[in-house]
């Protein structure tokens, strides 16, 4: 035991003789492993936001568009009338909602505001009750669209988080903003919508309504359903859906569309940065392993005289190679510390920046920092070996 | 009588190849305790040689060498370096201290791995520091000492193990009249009872100085002053 701490001292001494190379042999494993924990953690963390997010949202959203079969000149693709009710005659689907889009129309805060808001793309939307159940959303304040306002076509309106931070809608506030000159009294504010940031910007009026104001008795444009979470889409629902909103008669629906594929496609890409990533780190480690093998093998014959002289006075070989296997692992040891304090350090502050979920595995750290220990013992082998064989005969010159 | 405390008899030292070099042909020696031998001979003699085997740094082709009483011809690198640690002490011409330990740290070099206390191992090498008068130089690093001092820090850690014999290799060899002096001095008290000074020289003045000259020429030993009749 005394003699291993004696061994200990005399290599740190040994390797902190020259503190500049000492720190330029470092700086490999700490950029190794840096790299390799600040590659895992970020993509860990990132991955963490978008499950969370993930989870809060749902991922058995689905929305289907009707597609340009059914179109009449200057209007959107509409799907049948009887979507819903066709809709939720499928077991696996959960709620159902309706929406369409009202292209070309002009909304505006007030009539004087009509330079300053002319070129804002806010889009009028008719939606039934159900919508934020199923996008399960909250409202912000107010309240959504119900039957009062569907039974006689009442010029009620509830806007998109965007569209009321446009107009300066304060909560609660008795408003009223203008669709094409005709005045609609705000009953509330729709929350932001992620899985359809287009909603962000959009005002939401009854059925009734666009019948009423805007001509419009088609059917939807859009539907968006829940379907059973343990439910998987497959290729050929796209078919069974389309048979069954329109029921054998014209017109027909595009590929359904699930909202949070997205954002699991964007969590995938960051798996591939992660690749690159820690590839990168781990040939920095193995570059920083190489180094360390260079520099002590040219260490070990500068002092040639020192291994000489620690033979003659009675050191033995493998007292020498310890030595210089030590003086690799304390390299190992600290470049590994310092590369994972380097990596959490990139992490904490990374995920801090994008507002992620801090998401940092204490195994990463010491994984990381065993990895480089690891490196740095294989770099010193040959350099100890190389030690160790020296004849004192041969390097002390005698004579 | 006690056993010498180094015995060569018959050593043949042959350096392989297809030309085979006898370095060392036929040596007998016997080093008794008390004694201050000189090793003289022309370069190529055989002293480095000679040397070597001395301080069981290599072993002979063929012969005995006995530590005390015990037979280290054949002995493994391993013995022989707990020997060596055990009873030989060296001074070399370039002293070869350890550059970035002080004078303390390169003379307890020679202490470590022998299961002592940190502060009786400071302390036997502050002795021998002591011994050869640098004790207020223990903390300096060799390159703040001159060649005389770090030539005495070299015999202090020659000492600090109380070796039987003692291995000088030209010990005056990289140094001023003035320290040659002083180090001659030094190594001309350390013979005792329990232990003998061997010193390579080429300097027949030094030579004088010793109690016994041992010439080595072309291998063979030509001339022993201390020779048994």
């Amino acid at each position: 035991m005394r003699s291993t701490v004696e061994l200990v001292l005399v290599a740190v001494r040994g390797l902190f003789a020259r503190p500049m190379r000492t720190a330029l042999i470092l700086l490999g494993p700490i950029i190794g492993v840096g790299a390799i924990v600040a590659a895992v953690g970020l993509t860990e963390s990132a991955k963490g936001d978008v499950n969370a997010t993930l989870d809060e949202l749902g991922t058995n959203l689905v929305t289907v568009q009707a597609s340009a079969g059914l179109s009449q000149p200057g209007q959107l693709p509409r799907l049948p009338e009887e979507t819903k009710e066709r809709m939720l005659s499928i077991s696996l689907v959960e709620s159902v909602s309706v929406v369409t889009e009202l292209p070309g129309h002009r909304v505006l805060p007030h009539a004087a505001a009509a330079e300053a808001f002319e070129v804002l793309p806010i889009s009028v939307r008719a939606a039934d009750g159900e919508l934020p159940t199923v996008l399960e959303v909250e409202l912000t304040w107010g309240r959504w669209l119900d039957s009062w306002d569907e039974l006689d076509g009442h010029r009620t309106v509830v806007l998109g988080a965007e569209a009321a931070a446009a107009f300066a809608v304060l909560p609660g506030e008795a408003r009223t903003i203008l669709i094409d000159d005709r005045r609609y009294g705000v009953a509330g504010v729709l929350d932001p919508v992620p899985l359809v940031p287009s909603y962000d910007l959009s005002v939401f009026i009854s059925f009734a309504a666009a019948a009423t104001d805007f001509d419009d008795d088609g059917g939807p444009t859009q539907a968006l359903f829940r379907v059973d979470p343990t439910a998987q889409l497959r290729d050929d629902d796209a078919v069974f859906l389309n048979t069954v909103i329109t029921a054998g008669g014209p017109g027909g629906i595009d590929a359904p569309v699930v909202p949070t594929d997205a954002l699991e496609a964007s969590a995938a890409v960051d798996e591939t940065l992660r690749a690159v990533v820690l590839l990168m780190g781990g040939l920095a480690l193995l570059v920083g392993g190489l180094g360390i093998a260079n520099v002590m093998s040219i260490s070990v014959l500068q002092r040639s005289a020192e291994i000489g002289i620690r033979r003659a006075v009675g050191h033995s070989r493998i007292r020498l190679a310890g030595q210089f296997l030590l003086e690799a692992m304390v390299v190992g040891v600290l470049g590994g510390l310092l590369g994972a304090a380097l990596g959490a350090g990139i992490v904490v502050v990374g995920a801090d920046y994008r507002d992620w979920t801090l998401v940092l595995e204490p195994s990463l750290l010491v994984g990381g920092a065993l990895l480089a220990i690891a490196v740095a013992v294989v770099s010193g082998l040959v350099p100890a070996v190389r030690a160790a064989r020296l004849e004192p005969l041969e390097t002390l010159r005698l004579g | 009588m006690t056993a010498p405390l180094l015995q060569l008899e018959d050593v043949h030292r042959t350096y392989g190849g297809a030309v085979p070099v006898h370095a060392l042909a036929d040596v007998s020696l016997h080093i008794e305790a008390g004694e201050f031998v000189a090793l003289v001979g022309p370069s190529g003699s055989g002293k480095s040689t000679l040397l070597g085997l001395l301080g069981l740094l290599d072993r002979p082709t063929s012969g005995t060498i006995r530590v005390g009483d015990r037979d280290v011809s054949r002995a493994r690198d391993a013995r022989r370096t707990r020997e060596r640690g055990r009873s030989i002490g060296f001074v070399f011409q370039q002293f070869h201290l350890i550059p970035h330990l002080s004078a303390l740290g390169n003379v307890e070099t020679a202490l470590l791995y022998r299961r002592l206390r940190r502060r009786d191992r400071r302390q036997r090498a502050l002795d021998a520091l002591d011994q050869v008068g640098l004790s207020e130089r223990a903390t300096h690093r060799p390159v703040e000492l001159s060649g005389g001092e770090q030539q005495r820090v070299a015999i202090a850690r020659a000492l600090v193990t109380d070796p039987r014999i003692i291995l000088a290799d030209e010990p005056t060899g990289a140094l001023d009249t003035a320290n040659a002096e002083l180090v001659m001095e030094l190594l001309q008290t350390l013979p005792d009872a329990n232990r003998a000074v061997v010193m390579v020289t080429h300097d027949l003045s030094l030579a004088e100085r010793a109690d016994r000259q041992v010439r080595l020429r072309d291998g063979y030993v030509v001339e022993d002053t201390g020779a048994e009749p």
